[in-house]
């Protein structure tokens, strides 16, 4: 059965007098557990795309099922407690909370949906440890570099176990080692858990490692020429 | 996310601009420090005033004035209303709500016979109105200024040493305790048994009234005159020496007129100390038998009719048996149609004198708490702004829009609370060293009673208000930070 069901998807943005299709007519489907990896020039709707696939954004138009959840017809809180229980993001930018230490930010996803403070601890401490963090639990995320911050990021979309992962280009802050690093953990979690992943990426290393890859221009999705990997 | 939660996380939020949150926070304390002030002096001076009346005024008693004439408490209030206003057109219905265009009228007989009537009512007497120039002690030329007060007047507590008065008309008197002290006696036992003396003048706006003035005995003899007239004896020389008699008589009177000068007429009435009163807020009474009172207010105001069946007065002081009965013979006024006043009424309206005044003087305090809700207002909204990346990611993380409101408008209620606790410790800090000041300014007046005197409501009242504020204040900021798209929070710039 698949998890993830897209049928003309498309999200025109306007501004002013003109209109952008960030996403146009877009076709997808994906199997549970499944990790897809999409590349595609800047602009070409990618961001777009896993916003509305984590139901942080509506579609203009067109259909978007996640384990038989019909998005573009959830109302706004349902879209919150779908994002809150079942999706996961990792950024660019990793966004984490700079007030918060690493093991806070962790936490912050089971703060949302109201675990108590004593299980959550014990959780989030199991989630650093996973992602190899240990011993910067307490660290602010200023005190830590870019390729820890990520791990903390991970562990923090981990936190809540998504079925689906959502990752915008996590080592695009990167240098090539520390995004390596980043991409064996995303491709051993895949295999592990059973996460379903989508993997926007502008580097191809990167993007070789997922078994199923895509081009996206335009606002559509093709599949990647079995050549060009 | 749980309360607990949602509080540790506005809490975290509070602390991590500190100097800001205190700051925004000023405005609210500035604000509370001024409510818990005016609230506690307003409702210590009324305490004060109440405890103050209540002990000295007689609760037994009821006022009946006429609904038109001369009213005191309609007269104050219109003094008081006044203020502000265009000027009020005066007409005949009310033209005895206005200080200068009232009309004397006495109340008529029948209308003392219908209050002496009213069930309950043990006495009916005209509301005596007295100026003292002076009390001296015999024998002693200083003299002290003086409120003489009609027995029936006094409160049922009042009597700190010796006994009431033998009868209506004795010439005795109690005089408060304050007056050992100004005499420089050391206890009421050497005034007791002393007779004091109470100089009262004809009112001096009586002389510039433009009537001629008649020495004492001048009616009398002129009627006699006119009888003599009216009626001689039969014998001519008989009426014709009758004539020049009652003729030289009158000038007598008038030659010795002459020579007690056309000042005003004063009399003394000497008054034995029988009693010693406790001393209240006015401290200069004496209180005198009613019916040498009525006789004192006869001088004062020249007229040997006043406080007589011929002109009974312009208001009557009832005294009513029980304390339970004084609604009913209120009722019972009012059937008459007279007005009544009893000592609730009296304060009823210093409560509500003093309730306009804190209302007035909360203005100020208003104006701490508009500079407040836009100072509030102002760094929420500062907030939002830094903070919208944030709300992005815990919008993303699964924060619905409504979680993302209350956290703001929690925040702001925190500073409404926060506020209020730091301005009602700070104000009730200052109403203590506010008491302390004033009962070392005023011993004698203030006795141990405070100045400033919260309300038993006040904190909690204050807690509450305060907070609902900050959370009115933080709504606006909240809708602000609710509507964040979260995808335009994330996009990277
Ligand atoms: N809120 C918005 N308002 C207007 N236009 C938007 C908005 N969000 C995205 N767009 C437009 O939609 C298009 C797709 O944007 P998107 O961010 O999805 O691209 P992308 O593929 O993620 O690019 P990049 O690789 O640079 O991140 C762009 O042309 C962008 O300008
Ligand atoms: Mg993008």
């Amino acid at each position: 059965m698949a998890t993830i069901r897209i049928d003309r998807l498309t999200r025109v943005f306007r501004v002013g007098d003109s209109e952008v299709r960030a996403v146009d007519n877009l076709a997808l489907t994906l199997d549970t557990g499944a990790l897809a990896s999409i590349v595609g020039p800047s602009g070409s709707g990618k961001s777009t795309l896993l916003a509305l696939l984590g139901g942080l954004d509506t579609p203009t138009s067109g259909a978007i099922t996640v384990d038989g959840r019909p998005l573009h017809q959830l109302a706004a809180d349902d879209l919150a407690a779908y994002r809150r229980t079942s999706v996961g993001f990792v950024f660019q930018d990793f966004f984490l909370l700079s007030h918060l230490t690493a093991l806070e930010n962790v936490e912050l996803p089971l703060k949302l949906s109201g675990m108590p403070r004593a299980a959550r601890r014990e959780r989030a401490e199991g989630l650093i440890t996973q992602v190899g963090l240990t011993q910067r639990a307490a660290h602010l995320p200023r005190q830590l570099s870019g390729g820890e911050r990520q791990r903390v990021a991970l562990a923090r979309a981990l936190a809540n176990q998504p079925r689906l992962l959502l990752a915008d280009e996590p080592t695009g802050n990167l240098d090539v080692h520390t995004g390596r690093q980043i991409a064996d953990l995303l491709v051993e979690l895949n295999a592990r858990q059973r996460i379903t992943m989508l993997l926007v990426t502008h580097n191809l290393d990167v993007a070789r490692r997922a078994p199923v890859r895509f081009n996206m221009t335009d606002g559509a999705l093709h599949p990647a020429h079995p050549a060009a990997s | 996310m749980t309360p607990p939660d949602l509080i540790a996380e506005v809490a975290r939020n509070l602390t991590r601009k500190k100097t800001r949150a205190a700051l925004t926070m000023a405005g609210v304390v500035i604000g509370a420090l001024a409510v818990v002030l005016i609230v506690s002096l307003g409702h210590g001076l009324s305490q004060f005033l109440d405890h103050q009346v209540r002990a000295l005024a007689n609760p037994r008693l009821v006022e009946a004035w006429p609904k038109s004439g001369i009213n005191p408490a309609r007269l104050a209030q219109s003094m008081v209303t006044g203020l502000g206003r265009a000027p009020r057109e005066i007409t005949s219905e009310k033209e005895d709500e206005f200080i200068g265009a009232f009309q004397i009228k006495y109340l008529e007989p029948a209308q003392v016979e219908g209050l002496r009537r009213i069930p309950g009512v043990s006495a009916v007497q005209p509301m005596v109105f007295i100026l003292a120039r002076s009390l001296q002690v015999r024998g002693d030329p200083r003299e002290f200024d003086t409120i003489v007060v009609p027995w029936i007047q006094a409160g049922p507590e009042l009597l700190l040493k010796g006994r009431g008065f033998s009868s209506d008309s004795a010439h005795e008197c109690i005089v408060s305790e304050a007056y050992l002290q100004s005499l420089g006696l050391a206890s009421a036992d050497a005034l007791l048994g002393q007779t004091v003396l109470l100089n009262i003048s004809e009112h001096p706006l009586l002389n510039i009234t433009g009537q001629p003035r008649l020495a004492g005995d001048t009616p009398a003899e002129l009627r006699r005159l006119f009888d003599l007239v009216r009626k001689p004896p039969a014998d001519p020389d008989e009426a014709m020496l009758a004539l020049f008699m009652q003729l030289g008589e009158m000038a007598d009177t008038l030659q010795a007129f002459e020579r007690e000068g056309n000042g005003t007429d004063a009399r003394t009435f000497p008054a034995k100390v029988v009693g010693v009163a406790r001393k209240g807020l006015l401290s200069n009474l004496v209180y005198v038998p009613d019916e040498y009172a009525r006789e004192m207010g006869r001088i004062l105001l020249r007229n040997p009719d006043l406080y007589t069946e011929r002109a009974f007065g312009l208001g009557a002081l009832l005294r009513v048996n029980e304390a339970a009965d004084v609604p009913a013979v209120k009722q019972a006024v009012r059937a008459l149609g007279l007005v009544p006043r009893s000592v609730e009424d009296l304060l009823g309206e210093l409560h509500s004198l003093f309730v306009t005044l804190q209302k007035l003087l909360l203005i100020f305090g208003g104006i701490a708490f508009v500079v407040a809700a836009f100072s509030i207002v102002n760094t929420l909204l500062m907030a939002v702004f830094e903070r919208r990346r944030e709300i992005g990611v815990l919008q993303a993380l699964g924060a619905t829009r409504r979680l993302v409101a209350w956290m703001f408008a929690v925040e702001a209620a925190a500073i409404g609370f926060l506020g209020g606790i730091a301005g009602g410790c700070g104000g009730w800090l200052l109403c203590s060293l506010g008491n302390v000041w004033a009962a070392h300014r005023w011993p004698d007046v203030l006795g141990n009673t405070d100045l400033f005197l919260p309300p038993s409501w006040l904190f909690g009242g204050l807690l509450v208000f305060t907070t609902l504020f900050g959370l009115l204040a933080g709504v606006y900021p909240a809708m602000r930070a609710a509507r964040l798209d979260p995808v335009e929070a994330l996009r990277y710039e």
